[in-house]
Order: structure tokens, then C-alpha cells, then sequence
């Protein structure tokens, strides 16, 4: 108790340091023994996009469009129809016109906006037969249908975004590890200067040791019965991580000595 | 009784302690210590009694603090042998404490929480009884109204003086302080010599102090180690100096 409370005390002399602390050694241990739960929620925070190229259509308003957007949805190679808002198509017409030295007075802007986002890989043929077919549906005097765009002629996926999904877990892990390394080594060198003192004063050896080694085990039973909770641990990473923690720990003590 | 570290032999300790050198708490024989090509010391011959008052003086860089590390183990000798009695004739534990040069305080703690980092309960009965002992010290010293001060916020004396209450606190056997009194005037230095000297007749505590100023300490008793050039050159009263 006596080398528990001095760990504690050397920890929580700045409170926010010794939260954060706690927190970033919690977060390491949890996202290292529930990498794969990790690795599920960082790839859905970043869905996988699905779309294969699209075009975009004008239907005039005297049609149906959300019946024309459900008939659209049900066809094979088509992944989702976004019907586009009303400010957005005049805003497009507009910079359109307006590339072509026209002034948009007089223009019928009465118009709604679809478009269909077609499946990864689907053929270029079923994609210009959906084109057909919306311009079959509604009738050609009442519709205008952009060209298909395809996948990679299109901007290209956020880098970022692909970063993110592929290396996110990994990333959580190693950013938690480092901040919590930088802390330890602030924290790590107080309390070996208070072990150094006490073992110098009070008739005790091997003080760094044993406030480590009292420290750790609490920290990793507290933070390990958190982790027990979480869906699919895996007990191997759990075990590795805790090793890292409480060797890392003793061997931030080293020789015992005041060095200022 | 004695733990022999010895660059000759490990149980020599054992030996020292059977033909008759009992109450020797330090022997040094042919001690030198060398960092590179210094020498700080070079073939020291001392030994110290249990209960001793011991001065060491000598000019900067004579070799004080270096033997002082030597005694209380911080740095092992690269020639010659130290032999340290580990336990009294009793058995008991032989404990030293140290005032150190740089005085070695928290700086972020303040000067009451410096000084019960030397509360043990194996020494006091309880901590009331070492909160006691730690007011009584302070009010000797005079700094028994400072204490909730920080020590990176107290001055020279102030830190030099709560330096020496830690040390005391512990209630060591051999009280080992490395120029106790570089800040405090000769009143100070006298009303802690006294103070020393009630805790070596009352106690029986061995005290070594060193020290630069060789004039200070004639006017106390004890016995004087003089060092020049990291040689031991006098070892006696200063009454025959």
C-alpha cells in the first residue's frame, strides 16, 4: 500500500496529467486487445465507396419523380438514386449559361434533378440502356440526361479517406502508445526522484522497484477488468500489451539516481 | 557486520569484525578514486568510530564530497578497499542519511511534504510522533512558519535548513552532510552544530560534515580530516592543528 499510494500520488500530482495518462495506457490496452473490433468501427466511420459512375438527369416538375426515382432504384447495376435540390440544379444551370455567355432570363428552370448512381463494375452496356430506359419512362420532351461519367475518369478517392479506413485502427493504437510513452517518461522521472529520496531517507531498498511493479499490477487489474468487458478480446494481444506496460515501466527505473 | 566491498576480497568484512575492530563503522584502506585522468582521491587511510563527530575539510575540489560519496556507497572507490558496518552490536541496521551539496529537494513539493518523505513507520511509533519531532526540528531552526512554502520557492537558507531537517527526521546512525552550512551565518552554523551534538550525546549518532571552511569548524568539537589534492594530510583535534 505504502509504495501503491507514492506510484498514485507521483501520477496524480497534475490531475489532467494523470487522467490523461490513465486514459491514453486504457485506450492503448483496449484498441491493441480488441484490434479487430477496431478496425470494423474505424472502417465504418469511413464507408467503402461503392459507386461505379453515374449520370445526372432533368425531369420536368410535371412528372412523378419520386415514382421515377423508386422505378430507377429497382433496376440491376443501379445503386442509389439522390434526387438533387432545387437550389443546386439552378445554381449548375446557372454557372452553365453563364460559361456559354448566355443570361438565364427566360429559361424554364422548373425542373428536378436525379442522380443515378450506378454499382461498381457494372458493364458500360447496362449503364447506357438505364439512360434509355429513364428516357423511355418519363418521355423524351420531358427529361434531359447527362452523359454517363465513369469511375475513374471521376475525381479520385480522398486519400485521406483510404489512409483513414486502412490504417485507422493502427493508428489509434500507435498515437496512444507514443503520447502515453511521452507521458511516462515526465511521469516516470518524478517518481524515480521520489523513490530516490525515500530509499535515502526511510530504511526501505529497492523503492523504485517496488512502486512500479505496485503501480503497474493496479493499473493493468483495473484496466484489464475493463477490457474483460469488451466484445471479442483477444487474449494474446492482451497478454503482449501488458507485458510491453509493466517491462516498459521497470525499465523506465534503471539505476536509482538523482540526475538534475 | 561488516559488508566488505573490496577489490580484493568479498568476506574480508566478516573477518574485520572478528578480530577485534568492533565499533569501526567506516574503514577505509588505500582508497582512491579516479574520474578519467583526475584523481580525487589517492590512497586515503581512515577510520571511523560509531559515535565520532567527524570534519572533513579541505580547499574546492580537495576531495570532500568525493569521499563522502565513497562512505555512504554512491561511488565505489577504483583502488582500495571501503569496509562499511551494516549492522550495530546489537544487529541492528547501521542507517545513514545525507544532507547533499545541491540539498536534492523536490522542487514542486512543498517544505513540509520534503520532510515527511523521511517518515517511516518502521522508526516512529506513529505519525504523529514524527509530525511532532518535524515541528520541534523546524522550531529549532527557525523555519517552523515557512514550511507550506514550495521549495522551488524558498530561498538558500530556507532549503539548506529543510535539507538538514529531512535528514534528521530519519534518525539515522551516521548523519553525513556535504557543506550543511555554504548558506546559513555562524549563528545559524552554531545553533545547528548544537543541535548535532544533542542528537551524537543523546543518540549516539556519528556525525561527518565536511567542509571548506576550515575555521568554522576549529571552533566546534569533533575531529578534523584534512584533504589537499585528494590526500588525506591531518586526521585529528583541531587543538593540534
Amino acid at each position: 500500500m505504502f509504495y501503491l499510494t507514492h506510484f498514485f500520488q507521483v501520477i496524480f500530482k497534475r490531475p489532467v496529467r494523470g487522467i490523461l495518462y490513465i486514459l491514453l495506457l486504457t485506450s492503448f490496452v483496449l484498441s491493441i486487445s480488441n484490434i479487430g473490433t477496431l478496425e470494423e468501427i474505424t472502417s465504418k466511420m469511413v464507408p467503402v465507396d461503392l459507386a461505379g459512375g453515374h449520370f445526372f438527369a432533368l425531369i420536368a416538375n410535371t412528372e412523378n419523380v419520386s415514382r421515377i426515382q423508386r422505378n430507377m432504384s429497382k433496376l440491376p447495376g443501379v445503386l442509389r438514386v439522390e434526387l438533387m435540390k432545387k437550389e443546386k440544379i439552378n445554381r449548375e444551370v446557372k454557372k452553365v449559361m453563364a460559361n456559354f455567355k448566355l443570361g438565364s432570363e427566360g429559361v424554364n428552370l422548373d425542373v428536378s434533378g436525379i442522380k443515378i448512381v450506378f454499382e461498381k463494375d457494372t458493364m458500360k452496356r447496362t449503364k447506357k440502356l438505364t439512360r434509355e430506359y429513364l428516357v423511355r419512362l418519363v418521355g423524351a420532351e420531358k427529361v434531359t440526361a447527362g452523359t454517363i461519367k465513369e469511375r475513374d475518369k471521376l475525381q479520385k478517392e480522398n486519400k485521406i479517406v483510404v489512409f483513414v479506413r486502412e490504417w485507422g485502427a493502427k493508428l489509434v493504437i500507435a498515437l496512444s502508445f507514443l503520447l502515453w510513452l511521452l507521458l511516462s517518461f515526465v511521469i516516470y522521472k518524478e517518481a524515480s526522484e521520489r523513490a530516490y529520496l525515500i530509499s535515502q531517507f526511510q530504511r526501505r531498498n529497492r523503492v523504485a522497484f517496488k512502486m512500479m511493479l505496485a503501480g503497474s499490477c493496479a493499473l493493468g487489474s483495473m484496466i484489464g477488468m475493463i477490457v474483460l468487458v469488451t466484445p471479442s478480446v483477444n487474449f494474446l494481444n492482451l497478454g503482449i500489451v501488458m507485458g510491453i506496460v509493466v517491462i516498459s515501466n521497470l525499465l523506465f527505473i534503471g539505476k536509482l539516481k538523482w540526475e538534475r | 557486520m561488516f559488508n566488505a566491498n573490496t577489490s580484493s576480497g568479498q568476506n574480508l568484512g566478516k573477518r574485520l569484525s572478528m578480530s577485534g575492530m568492533r565499533g569501526n563503522i567506516y574503514y577505509l584502506e588505500d582508497v582512491s578514486v579516479q574520474f578519467g585522468h583526475i584523481t580525487a582521491l589517492k590512497s586515503v587511510e581512515l577510520s571511523i568510530e560509531q559515535g565520532e563527530v567527524i570534519f572533513i575539510t579541505g580547499a574546492s575540489g580537495a576531495g570532500k564530497s568525493t569521499l563522502l560519496k565513497v562512505l555512504s556507497g554512491e561511488i565505489e572507490p577504483t583502488g582500495g578497499s571501503v569496509k562499511r558496518a551494516e549492522s550495530d552490536l546489537k544487529g541492528k541496521r547501521i542507517f545513514s542519511s545525507r544532507v547533499f551539496q545541491e540539498l536534492r529537494l523536490m522542487e514542486r513539493m512543498s517544505l513540509e511534504d520534503n520532510m515527511k518523505l523521511s517518515y517511516d513507520p518502521t522508526v516512529y511509533r506513529s505519525r504523529n510522533e514524527f509530525n511532532q519531532d518535524m515541528m520541534e526540528l523546524s522550531k529549532v531552526l527557525g523555519i517552523d512558519d515557512r514550511l507550506q512554502l514550495k521549495a522551488r520557492d524558498a530561498n538558500g537558507g530556507l532549503r539548506q535548513k529543510v535539507s538538514i531537517v529531512r535528514a534528521l527526521l530519519a534518525r539515522p546512525d551516521i548523519f553525513i552532510a556535504d557543506e550543511p552550512t555554504s548558506s546559513l551565518d555562524f549563528d545559524n552554523a552554531r545553533k545547528l552544530f548544537d543541535l548535532l551534538n544533542i542528537y551524537n550525546v543523546k543518540r549516539g549518532m556519528t556525525i561527518i560534515w565536511a567542509s571548506h571552511n576550515g575555521e568554522l569548524v576549529k571552533k566546534f568539537s569533533g575531529r578534523i580530516v584534512h584533504l589537499d589534492k585528494g590526500r588525506l594530510v591531518y586526521s585529528g583535534h583541531a587543538c593540534f592543528i
